[in-house]
């Protein structure tokens, strides 16, 4: 029999063979057992003004709201929770959700780091919502894990959900099907931009995007691009802070950005260089087996072991410099729109999207908000 | 002397029983709703965007399936490719489904000899073949399609195609997602597409039964999370008649 629920059809898969006799798998039921009792709650961030059987008026009904949020979000946590309870690393990735206590930041010296060795610790993005840091923790463990892969995609699509409908208010338009001449329309280059941003995102969209109108058009267009799921991101970039760093400098190199992630993706930069690493992995076990064959090791192997290509290179070093502070995300599965808007409906249902942006909550998530003179 | 002006357009093929599956839906698998989403919109939605944009090019005449193995190859073709690719792999999905009520219990008793012979071969039985293609389809996290396809050599194998991937090419399989994790078994099998590709190696693969897990294929009927539940009814549906015919006999 097939299992009903992708959490028990993953078991055989990812249950690595542990138990060679049954005092052994008796030891580790107990081990399992305590660990629970003081297991820290794993808790999907709510978003207040979400309630069930009310959806989003004027971008997404009732009942569509209730299945993607609601109830996939309920899914994707039992996910989570087995993800990590069958890691290998689960001490590793529970330590993400142990609320710390206040009354550890008492020394004026650390500020608040919980201890001198922190300050060698990479800079780490917060937010006002301790549910979305801790998730954000998460996914720094897992992004670059192929063996966590079910913790990693079920915290990213928690973690991307939660940036784009939380950053959504009601509006009174019309949920509605267009129908298959929509193909044909033409926009309308004098449309007046409705729902415009607060002034000082329309200051900083201007810097980085030359006018809101072509921040609208790549912004939605970007979105539109994406055939199967997705986000299209608003983030603001910004040099990462030095080790021991604690804030960020708000005019080195600091701008908006739009950027697409695809199914799990996340926009954050840890995720980064992989496949350059994997590269430059295979060239360098190539080159040291041609050196241990004792063949005469070329010029361009010799390149190979020291200076980077300029494709390396960018992968490494353009990404890694940066930090990507999440500001909005606008969401393209087929389950978030088709139902209520139908197959040709994409763009009726972004333009929606976009009158029912909250600016203010996006503006909220700006860490340079105080200081964000140009 | 006379001039004569022939413009062609891409149209959505009709189902034999579309007319039945369009009031009542397609029994034991989906309601008249999820049906016209799917197949009635969703075809027509991917053929006029194909018309769209292919009208004036050489591609203005040739099938989907025409179209997406010219187009797989050239990434500047993408847009061209996806509506391509996306319609002929959905129709192909749409042929092989029956009402529940049509379909035999046992699908070993309708699979020709020689097909069961294969499958056993590749998967040591039925069973293990149904919960292997079904895992496929269940662990394919986004969209896409899952295949069963024949090789050259004659083998069965399950293609697990993320989006708009074909099975007719491998490198245009799609079935490694990149979006999270990347090990190096991945990173290898993208550098030896590379290879393949500029060595000219032809693909021969036939597919013989696919499965549509794009969302828009179940989540008017099971929402979003009832993926496995629907792949369940799905086995249930398939007409193997279709799937008998599309083996290659020389």
């Amino acid at each position: 029999m097939f299992a009903k629920r992708t959490l028990v059809s993953r078991v055989g898969s990812i249950k690595p063979v542990r138990f060679f006799n049954s005092t052994s798998l008796k030891k580790q039921e107990l081990i399992i057992r305590q660990d629970d009792a003081s297991s820290p709650t794993i808790q999907a961030p709510t978003i207040e003004r979400l309630k069930k059987d009310a959806g989003i008026p004027g971008v997404i009904s009732p009942n569509v709201l209730n299945d993607v949020w609601f109830n996939q979000v309920s899914f994707k946590l039992e996910d989570l929770k087995y993800g990590m309870a069958e890691s290998i690393n689960r001490t590793d990735l529970e330590s993400c959700f142990v609320v710390q206590s206040n009354s550890l930041n008492s020394n004026p010296f650390l500020g608040n780091r919980k201890s001198a060795s922190d300050m060698m610790d990479e800079y780490t993005l917060t937010t006002n919502n301790k549910v979305i840091d801790q998730y954000y923790k998460v996914l720094t463990k897992t992004a670059k894990e192929p063996s966590e892969d079910l913790v990693f995609q079920s915290t990213s699509s928690i973690y991307n959900m939660y940036y784009f409908l939380s950053s959504l208010k009601p509006t009174n338009q019309q949920i509605e099907k267009p129908n298959s001449s929509v193909l044909l329309q033409t926009p309308d280059i004098n449309e007046k931009i409705t729902n415009v941003p607060t002034l000082d995102l329309v200051k900083w969209i201007d810097t980085s995007f030359g006018s809101l109108e072509e921040f609208k058009a790549l912004f939605l267009s970007s979105a539109a691009s994406i055939k199967g799921n997705g986000y299209t991101w608003l983030l603001h970039r910004f040099m990462k802070p030095g080790n021991g760093d604690t804030r960020a400098d708000s005019k080195k190199y600091s701008s908006l950005v739009i950027l697409n992630t695809y199914n799990h993706g996340t926009p954050h930069e840890f995720r980064s260089g992989q496949v350059s690493s994997a590269r430059k992995y295979r060239e360098r076990s190539a080159s040291l087996e041609k050196i241990e064959k004792g063949e005469t090791s070329t010029e361009s192997d010799e390149a190979s072991l020291g200076i980077p290509t300029i494709e390396e290179a960018k992968d490494v070093y353009e990404p890694y410099a940066s930090t990507f502070e999440p500001l909005l995300a606008v969401g393209v599965n087929p389950s978030f729109y088709v139902r209520d808007y139908g197959v040709y409906g994409k763009e009726k249902y972004l333009e929606n999207v976009w009158n029912a942006i909250d600016w203010s909550v996006v503006e909220g998530r700006f860490s340079l908000s105080s200081d964000k003179k140009l | 002397m006379s001039l004569r002006l022939v413009r062609s357009i891409h149209t959505a093929p009709r189902l034999p029983l579309q007319k039945k599956w369009t009031s009542e839906g397609i029994k034991g698998l989906m309601s008249a709703q999820q049906f016209k989403l799917s197949w009635i919109d969703y075809q027509d939605y991917l053929t006029k965007k194909l018309t769209l944009n292919t009208v004036g090019t050489a591609f203005e005449t040739r099938t989907p399936l025409a179209i997406t193995l010219s187009s797989a190859r050239k990434s500047h073709l993408a847009p061209v490719y996806h509506y391509a690719s996306q319609a002929h792999n959905n129709h192909f999905f749409f042929q092989q489904l029956k009402d529940v009520s049509e379909t035999k219990v046992n699908p070993e008793d309708v699979i020709k000899p020689q097909l069961l012979k294969m499958i056993n071969n590749s998967f040591e039985n039925f069973e293990n073949f149904k919960n292997s293609f079904l895992y496929a389809a269940d662990s394919l996290s986004g969209n896409g399609w899952v295949f069963l396809v024949e090789d050259e050599y004659k083998n069965l194998k399950i293609i697990q195609c993320n989006n708009d991937g074909t099975p007719y090419l491998y490198s245009k399989n799609q079935s490694i997602d990149l979006n999270g994790a990347i090990d190096l078994a991945d990173y290898e099998k993208l550098i030896s597409h590379e290879e393949k590709l500029a060595n000219k190696v032809k693909d021969y693969s036939l597919p013989l039964l696919a499965v549509n897990v794009w969302e828009q294929a179940y989540v008017e009927d099971y929402g979003v999370t009832g993926k496995a539940d629907y792949l369940e009814n799905f086995w249930k549906c398939i007409d193997w008649e279709v799937v008998n015919k599309r083996l290659f006999s020389a």
